[in-house]
C-alpha cells in the first residue's frame, strides 16, 4: 500500500517523534508507515486520517493506483 | 518541526540491544565456562540459561506491546524462531544419541544454537520493516 503521510507530515512541520506521540506509537512505527516498509493496521490508518483532518483515501491508496 | 534527518531516522534501532547483548552474553559463558571447576561451571550454565529463558519471557511480554510495529516484529521473530528451535533440539538429540557426541558439548551447542535462532530471527523481523 502506498501513502502521502510524509508529505502530509511535513505540511503540518511535525516530525515524526511529534506525530508518533500524538498517535501513541513509537517513532520506528511511523518511519516504517512513510517509508512503506509496514502497512498500519486499520484502526492506526483512521487515527491518522483523524489526525490530518483528511478522508483516509486521501492518505493511503492501493499500490495499483 | 523536522528535526531529524531521513537517513538517521532509517538507522535508528531502539530494539536492537537485546538480542546482540543475550548472545555476547552467551557466548562469553559457553566460550569461558569449562575453564571454571565444575561448581561454577555449572552456576554458568545456570546464569546462561536464567538469561535465555528471561529473554524469551521478555520477547513474550513484548509481542503484547502498545505499538504495533514492535509487536509485529516480535510476533514475527517468535514464530520463525519456534520451528528453528525445534529442529536444533531435535538435531542435538539425534547427535548425542546417535553419533555418540557428549552430553556437555551438546548442551554447549544446543544453548549457543538456540539463542542464535532467536537472535537471528530478530535481526531479520526487524529489518523488514526498519
Amino acid at each position: 500500500m502506498k501513502n502521502r503521510l510524509r508529505l502530509i507530515r511535513a505540511e503540518r512541520q511535525l516530525s515524526q517523534a511529534d506525530l508518533a506521540d500524538r498517535l501513541g506509537v513509537s517513532r520506528q512505527t511511523i518511519n516504517a508507515v512513510e517509508t512503506e516498509k509496514y502497512d498500519p493496521s486499520l484502526p492506526l490508518a483512521f487515527k491518522i486520517a483523524k489526525l490530518f483532518g483528511r478522508p483516509i483515501e486521501e492518505i493511503f491508496f492501493p499500490n495499483g493506483t | 518541526m523536522l528535526t531529524y534527518p531521513a537517513a538517521i531516522e532509517n538507522r535508528e534501532e531502539v530494539w536492537a540491544w537485546w538480542p546482540p547483548g543475550t548472545l555476547t552474553l552467551a557466548y562469553a559463558l559457553i566460550v569461558f565456562g569449562p575453564r571454571f571447576p565444575p561448581p561454577y561451571r555449572v552456576l554458568g550454565a545456570a546464569v546462561l540459561v536464567g538469561i535465555f529463558c528471561f529473554y524469551v519471557w521478555h520477547e513474550r511480554r513484548e509481542v503484547r506491546h502498545p505499538d504495533e510495529l514492535n509487536r509485529r516484529i516480535r510476533q514475527e521473530a517468535l514464530a520463525a524462531a519456534y520451528p528453528l528451535s525445534l529442529l536444533i533440539v531435535i538435531t542435538a538429540i539425534v547427535g548425542q544419541s546417535l553419533l555418540g557426541f557428549s552430553i556437555d558439548l551438546t548442551c554447549r551447542a544446543l544453548l549457543l544454537l538456540l539463542a542464535l535462532a532467536y537472535g537471528i530471527s530478530f535481526k531479520v523481523a526487524r529489518e523488514r520493516y526498519l
